[in-house]
């Protein structure tokens, strides 16, 4: 979130015929977006497939690209779209379809970066709570919520993104945190006394 | 923690507004009545912490690790994107286009019920071998070498094509648009047959 401005030269150079600013923007961008489709999709394989065509989007707007918003605003939106366009198909893509093999299958996991046996257990326990409670609200919840709590984005630049007003955007929000406040409790208190 | 009784007359509106607190999205005013309310009421501040934690395990979910090949099948994919005007002109090379497939069974049913109609008549009539259409013409009154101007009235076979005007034909259209082809070909020939 800290490279706003930063994040604007590189498209801007990108949109000048320079690829390798494209380049930078995957390897900066790619982990976030990945996590927040993975979310989204609950489907590791799948939300693979969705990373690459919110990148090609990225990759065809080369020509139409205005910096009016936030490039990190303008990436989520797009990505948002690809993510509820594949949750309202309706047959959706299984990981069977994939033609992945090293993620194939795979149930979210939280990987840990080589902490301490118990706090990677606690990790993968709240992980698996957090995903499981994410997977209770509705998509445009989960969206919202995302969004503005991890992703820092305003009411407005999810509004934008979901197409309604910031006043709906603060009532998903609100209703999204409630609901996993009333189903987390134990997860989180695990996690305070850690 | 769940919310105990302090808390379940908690204003909806008021609980709205911790969120809305959290996501930095209320104005100086409003923040500092928010601010009072938090002082005035334990039990505000003990469901704000909650929502609190609430945002605390979604940012604990880590990033993933984006595996390398994912960059290399996204610079396929827009290499693919690139030459688009290629891939269509090779596309249309090896296979008809679609449009003109579906003329290919129509013309044969269309050919086949030219043939029955032309067919049924000669056979009904079963003509002599002198009742021909060529036996009915009128009669040549000069020698045979005088009757050859005449004989054009029955439309001339086309010529066969040359072996290299159909492999020329071939490395332009498919096998599907000769058929079509050949079909009109053969239509129209029976159709001047006929009206002869």
């Amino acid at each position: 979130m800290q490279h706003g401005d930063d994040d604007r030269r590189l498209m801007r150079a990108f949109c000048d015929g320079n690829e390798s600013a494209f380049d930078v923007l995957f390897q900066r961008w790619s982990g976030r977006v990945l996590r927040f489709l993975e979310r989204m999709v609950r489907e590791p394989a799948v939300a693979e497939e969705l990373l690459q065509e919110t990148f090609l989007r990225v990759h065809r707007a080369r020509e139409t690209w205005e910096p009016s918003a936030r490039f990190s605003t303008w990436l989520y939106t797009i990505a948002t779209n690809t993510a509820l366009n594949e949750l309202r198909r309706p047959f959706r893509r299984s990981v069977h379809e994939s033609t992945e093999t090293g993620r194939e299958g795979a149930a979210l996991e939280i990987a840990a970066e080589a902490p301490a046996v118990d706090e990677v257990a606690h990790a993968r326990r709240l992980g698996g709570d957090v995903e499981r409670a994410l997977a209770t609200l509705p998509e445009r919840q989960r969206v919202a919520l995302w969004l503005t709590a991890v992703e820092g984005l305003s009411y407005a630049e999810v509004a934008a993104s979901l197409e309604t007003s910031p006043q709906s955007v603060k009532a998903l929000v609100h209703r999204g945190r409630s609901a996993l406040a009333e189903q987390l409790p134990h997860a989180m208190d695990r996690g305070h006394q850690a | 923690m769940t919310r105990d009784g302090d808390d379940r007359g908690l204003d909806e509106i008021l609980d709205a507004r911790l969120s809305a607190w959290l996501d930095g999205e209320l104005d100086e005013d409003a923040e500092a009545e928010l601010r009072a309310e938090l002082h005035a009421r334990p039990a505000l501040a003990s469901r704000l912490a909650q929502l609190q934690r609430v945002d605390e395990a979604l940012r604990a979910v880590p990033e993933p690790a984006v595996r390398p090949e994912l960059a290399m099948r996204l610079r396929e994919r827009i290499a693919a994107e690139g030459q688009p005007e290629v891939q269509r002109s090779r596309h249309s090379a090896v296979t008809p286009p679609r449009r003109r497939r579906w003329m290919v069974p129509v013309l044969a049913a269309a050919a086949a019920a030219v043939l029955a109609l032309l067919a049924i008549p000669r056979l009904r009539e079963t003509p002599t071998p002198e009742e021909t259409p060529i036996a009915r013409a009128p009669a040549p009154r000069s020698a045979p070498e005088a009757v050859e101007p005449e004989l054009p009235a029955v439309a001339p076979l086309e010529p066969e094509p040359a072996p290299e005007e159909i492999a020329v034909a071939v490395e332009i259209e498919s096998d599907a648009d000769l058929e079509v082809i050949e079909m009109l070909d053969w239509l129209e020939m029976l159709g001047e047959i006929e009206s002869s």
